[in-house]
């Protein structure tokens, strides 16, 4: 069996005639709907969840205010606000106006963001006076996660190479609160410039953003091509991961889409290198029930062909078993040395 | 990006006196104080120790865009405060305080103009020119502002400087 396939191979499933005037009627590209019916459960209610608005999400920022206050506050103003099992976040059901245009959002006291991207830095675990990296963090909502975990203490770097993100990276920085952090632009591969050894490095990748369908219907049309360049651009920040962790730093690996040339084939090529190891995310992720439902597993069979059994502890968040964005997220361990 | 030097925080201290002596290290305990020059200004920010320290040792200073909390900005003797230094300053002193009701701060995070019967309360050693902290009726600093005309008044009495609407219309 191939276990490492060829960076730029592209898994190709044939959409069957029905799945074919389905996915033109509603606006899909029918090779990506035939994709997912091949790795994920249940497509036809995928497709369902992929059509519906989004929920909207908050976390409640810590840094900048007591969360049960800021909770009643907005409640005060006539939000409804659904507590959830991640820590600090709530599921907005009712908005008597723009979420992001209160006072307390603001004042920093909370942030905007789905509740699949706050699994990432809860998987990597920052703990204050660490050092720890977020090679992609434009426009922050995970970097600020990873301050409040770090308690605001420690040396939290955040690199984007988009000039435009990058001031919005400062500004939700800013007004979060988060004095623990330098903000470099340029790309994560750059951090290897700075002569530092990390104990935990996030990569929440730029992908083809296929989990993120519900908030950019153009990503419904996605063409094969580009994963090709997107699982380029991935393998060139995990590559310079292993030479930015200590021995036995921690490496958390996260991506939007749904892809498996983009998530687990990404981390097959790791393993296969011997130089890290896939690790079981900890326990306050992994027994995450949202929607009622585990997370779902790692893919370990894509496209006919066996993978690393190891790749079963990263998880997916899925649109129409978990209510969020479609998300996926793995926890590595850089080997000695 | 670099600590500020004596000289530097001696400056500092003295724009900040208007607000209450001795401020600066209460303002950005329990962080250390690192400027960037942006001549003719220099702008001051609040970091965390451990940050500073890494940044102090390493390239990554030369590399680094920005770090830490912005906090005001020195030119010419002149201070102005950024935000998160007017919000800081306001946990530390009440000086030079402006309380406005919530429909008047919702008013204030738009750029607008606050009207004298929209004031609460005002520290009274503020003066028509002074700039000032515009605090909602919670006392957190929303921004601030310059004091047009003494206090109580009708017609417009606070000019908007920098308020926190700034992160909707500008900061991304």
């Amino acid at each position: 069996m191939n276990r490492n396939p060829e960076r730029s191979e592209v898994i190709r499933v044939p959409p069957t005639p029905r799945l074919r005037e389905w996915s033109e009627a509603h606006g899909f590209s029918p090779e990506l709907v035939a994709r997912w019916g091949e790795f994920y459960p249940d497509l036809l209610a995928l497709l369902k969840a992929l059509q519906s608005e989004p929920r909207v999400f908050v976390r409640l920022n810590p840094l900048r205010g007591d969360p049960e206050r800021t909770a009643h506050r907005l409640r005060q103003k006539g939000f409804v606000l659904q507590s959830t099992p991640l820590p600090g976040v709530f599921d907005v059901q009712e908005q008597p106006f723009s979420i992001g245009a209160t006072e307390e959002y603001l004042l920093g006291q909370y942030y905007i963001q789905d509740a699949s991207s706050v699994v990432a830095p809860l998987a990597l675990g920052a703990r204050p006076g660490e050092r720890v990296g977020d090679l992609c963090a434009a426009p922050g909502g995970k970097a600020i996660v990873l301050a409040d975990l770090m308690q605001n203490h420690g040396a939290l770097y955040c690199f984007d190479e988009d000039p435009g993100r990058v001031r919005a990276l400062e500004s939700n920085l800013a007004r979060c609160g988060v004095r623990c952090a330098a903000v470099h632009a340029g790309p994560g591969e750059d951090a290897a410039q700075l002569g530092l050894a990390f104990d935990r490095l996030l990569i929440d990748a730029p992908c083809t953003g296929e989990g993120v369908v519900q908030r950019d219907p153009t990503r419904r049309r996605g063409h094969l091509g580009e994963y090709a360049a997107c699982a380029a651009r991935q393998a060139s920040l995990l590559d310079a991961a292993h030479g930015l962790l200590r021995p036995g730093g921690t490496l958390v690996y996260s991506t939007c889409t749904l892809a498996p040339e983009e998530n687990e084939l990404q981390l097959q090529r790791l393993l296969d290198s011997g130089r890290f190891d896939l690790e079981p995310l900890p326990p306050a992720v992994a027994r995450l029930r949202l929607g009622a439902n585990a997370l779902h597993p790692g893919l370990t069979r894509v496209a006919g062909r066996d993978l690393d059994p190891r790749l079963s502890r990263a998880a997916h968040l899925l649109p129409h078993l978990h209510g969020t964005l479609g998300f996926f997220v793995a926890r590595l361990r850089r080997g000695n040395p | 990006m670099r600590p500020a030097c004596e000289d530097e925080r001696a400056q500092l201290e003295r724009a900040l006196e208007r607000w209450g002596k001795g401020l600066l290290e209460p303002w950005i305990r329990p962080a250390q104080l690192w400027v960037r020059e942006a001549p003719p200004a220099l702008e001051f920010y609040a970091l965390d120790a451990q940050i500073a320290a890494d940044l102090a040792q390493t390239e990554a200073r030369r590399a680094a865009r920005s770090a830490g909390l912005p906090l005001a900005r020195l030119s010419r003797g002149r201070l102005e405060l950024l935000l998160e230094g007017a919000f800081e300053l306001g946990r530390r002193t009440q000086a030079s305080r402006v309380h406005v009701n919530d429909k008047a701060a919702g008013l204030f995070l738009y750029g607008k103009t606050v009207l004298g019967e929209s004031v609460a309360s005002i520290d009274p050693s503020a003066r028509p020119g002074d700039v000032v902290l515009v605090a909602n009726p919670r006392g957190e600093v929303l921004g601030t502002a310059r004091l047009v005309q003494p206090l109580p008044a009708r017609g417009p009495a606070l000019e908007p400087l920098l308020d926190r609407g700034w992160y909707l219309r500008k900061g991304g």
